[in-house]
């Protein structure tokens, strides 16, 4: 029987008070002191959150972050910051990344100090239990190739290593000196299918080597599409981490066997595009199957990251999420 | 509020705006405004858009329906305050209150959808019998889910049905290659859209184009001010699709989230470019259009 985990993913509504915060820092009005005090503050309350609702693998809700592309792609050469375009299906936009030219981390990106910070905010939040799991996001490969503006590279497949091994590589080294044992690296893309089959194999093939080699543990996160589209590729990844969208995998349970075939499983069942809470018996119903597989670990969690919410839906979807694994673990649920 | 929208009004005629708008000044969003005045909606807080941009996305809980009108009186107080002949009212489309809301009421979306294209036909039928010579409906969101265009272009035609004016279907941060074969099957006399933004690629798809183009030449995301010669420039680029009695210029998009001074400065740049294009066509004998209404 697999073990069981409550877990969040991506991103978590920013709040109210901390975008009036960042909106005050923006039109100059408040000092960057002030606006950081604001992220340690939102940071614990979250983590406060997670904490009281079970929660075991969480992000820090990248409350910094605008879009999973910015602020990062601000702090690569070769990339500037274009106009807005829409994220996948969503009435949701980011800020896409323009290539000029040849792309490379600089040196002075803040991301793993941020990532610093949320640990040590976590440790005084959880008087440093070691029963939650802290994970860094960052942008994968394809999902970043696919949504830039790219004026540089003839080949993506050029644009895909160069962002792998000069982008990538130096952030989740620096990440890993700083803490963290899980990255989550977000990929629709490889569920979405607007890149061919060579694309994907080439991704997977890559994060997989990448990870590998630096002893980090890769959370490869997918969403808005079908899971089962795309498990040959997923396949290719059995041995780190997949999350997989349930509610965009209409058919899962026709593939169920072959999920068998995971190491660790995320699925994401707690819908982040809407605002129904998911009801005890539906969701029952999905742990029920997918605990009885052949696999290490089951990680319950959202399907998608959580900016599509109102603050106050997304809380109540991680308190009934983490309460509903906590009966389940305790066997309270069949 | 009242005095907003005359500064609003003013403002465009002072920097030579032919067809001016009220500028939305009463609406805080454009979703929110209409569900905040239809019964079955309930607000929940602030979702994002972008950056750290937010807006209150309603969700559907009970029946829709109309409760009376929502613009009308909006459009009667521009027509008393400015001495254009021509005002733009603008009504958020039925697909887009459905796809910007979330639904917990109708058994899919495109029934909510078609229930929506109801209750914004109503109101256009409201604002024609007052007097309304020029509506655009904005449909951002048309586009988004690829699937579902087939219908959601027919609750716009829904939504048109019977109404005698002229229907501006802006649709902005779109992928338009999707919207291009509805183009004739829209049942609208103009498609305004977004082309600053997007730095002028994907023109050709206005190519053939049997409508109207409302052209947008001003990126409502950035507060550099246009050169009026790069706008005339973007003009006549267009022009070698449409033909110039079925092209307007208009900004991408609402300029609400502008520093009020810039979004006067991007207007005026706008006029003026338009001014350079239309002395290049007064030389051709054209200075004048009618306003049609259903092409
Ligand atoms: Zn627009």
């Amino acid at each position: 029987m697999a073990r069981i985990y409550a877990a969040v993913v991506g991103s978590f509504p920013r709040p109210r008070g901390l975008a009036r915060l960042v909106g005050r820092f923006n039109s100059g009005k408040i000092d960057y002191e002030k606006l950081e005090l604001g992220y340690e503050k939102y940071t614990q309350r979250l983590f406060k959150l997670f904490i009281s609702a079970s929660i075991e693998y969480f992000t820090d809700g990248m409350l910094r972050w605008d879009d999973v592309f910015n602020p990062l792609i601000g702090y690569v050469d070769g990339l500037r910051v274009d106009g807005l375009y829409r994220f996948y299906e969503n009435n949701f936009f980011f800020r896409a990344p323009q290539v000029v030219g040849r792309i490379k981390l600089v040196g002075n990106c803040p991301i793993p100090d941020w990532y610093g910070n949320s640990k040590r905010i976590l440790n005084e939040v959880a008087g440093n239990s070691k029963s939650y799991v802290l994970k860094a996001v960052l942008p994968g490969p394809l999902t970043f190739a696919l949504n830039s503006v790219n004026e540089y590279y003839s080949d993506i497949v050029d644009l895909i290593n160069d962002y792998v091994y000069n982008v990538l590589q130096p952030l989740v080294k620096e990440l890993k000196h700083r803490g963290a044992e899980v990255v989550e690296v977000h990929e629709p893309e490889l569920t979405y299918g607007r890149a061919d089959s060579r694309l994907k194999f080439y991704d997977v093939e890559l994060l997989s080597k990448l990870f590998t080699e630096l002893g980090v543990r890769l959370w490869l996160q997918t969403y808005f599409g079908d899971a089962c589209s795309a498990l040959n590729y997923l396949l290719y990844l059995a041995r780190h981490i997949v999350g997989v969208d349930l509610i965009a995998s209409k058919d899962y349970s026709r593939y169920l066997n072959y999920f068998s075939e995971f190491n660790s499983l995320a699925i994401g069942i707690y819908n982040s595009r809407s605002t129904l809470v998911e009801r005890k018996r539906s969701v029952g119903w999905y742990i029920s199957r997918f605990a009885k597989l052949h696999v290490n670990e089951i990680f319950v969690a959202n399907n998608a990251p959580m900016d599509f919410l109102p603050e106050i839906i997304a809380v109540r979807k991680v308190r009934k999420l983490g309460r509903f694994v906590k009966s389940f673990k305790a066997g309270g649920v069949k | 509020m009242d005095d907003a929208v005359i500064t609003v009004l003013r403002e465009h005629e002072e920097v030579g705006i032919d067809i001016p708008s009220d500028g939305e000044m009463r609406r805080d969003e454009m979703v929110e405004y209409f569900a905040e005045r239809i019964r079955g909606f309930k607000f929940y807080g602030p979702v994002r858009v972008w950056g750290n941009h937010f807006f209150r996305k309603p969700a559907v809980v009970n029946k829709l329906s109309y409760i009376e009108p929502i613009v009308v009186d909006e459009y009667l107080f521009a027509r008393r305050h400015t001495l254009r002949p021509i005002i733009k009212v603008t009504i958020t489309g039925p697909y887009t209150i459905a796809d910007w809301s979330f639904n917990e009421y109708y058994e899919s979306k495109e029934e909510l959808t078609f229930e929506l294209a109801g209750i914004v036909n109503t109101e256009l039928r409201k604002l024609e019998e007052v007097g309304a010579t020029y509506v655009q409906v904005d449909e951002p969101a048309l586009t988004t889910h690829a699937s579902e265009m087939e219908w959601a272009v027919q609750a716009i035609n829904k939504a048109v049905e019977g109404v005698n004016v002229k229907v501006g279907l802006h649709v902005c941060y779109s992928n338009y290659m999707l919207l291009k074969p509805y183009f004739d099957i829209l049942n609208v006399t103009q498609y305004a859209l977004e082309f600053a933004n997007r730095g002028f690629r994907d023109l050709e798809i206005v190519k053939g184009l049997s409508k109207e183009l409302g052209f947008g030449v001003i990126d409502v995301h950035n507060k550099a001010v246009e050169e009026p010669e790069h706008v005339a420039k973007a003009i006549l680029k267009a022009m070698e699709y449409v033909n110039p009695e079925y092209l307007y210029i208009n900004p991408d998009c609402g300029l609400k989230l502008l520093p009020r001074d810039i979004a006067k400065a991007k207007l005026r740049a706008m006029v003026e470019g338009v001014k350079i294009v239309r002395r290049e066509l007064s030389k051709r004998g054209l200075t004048q259009i009618p306003l049609h209404t259903k092409v």
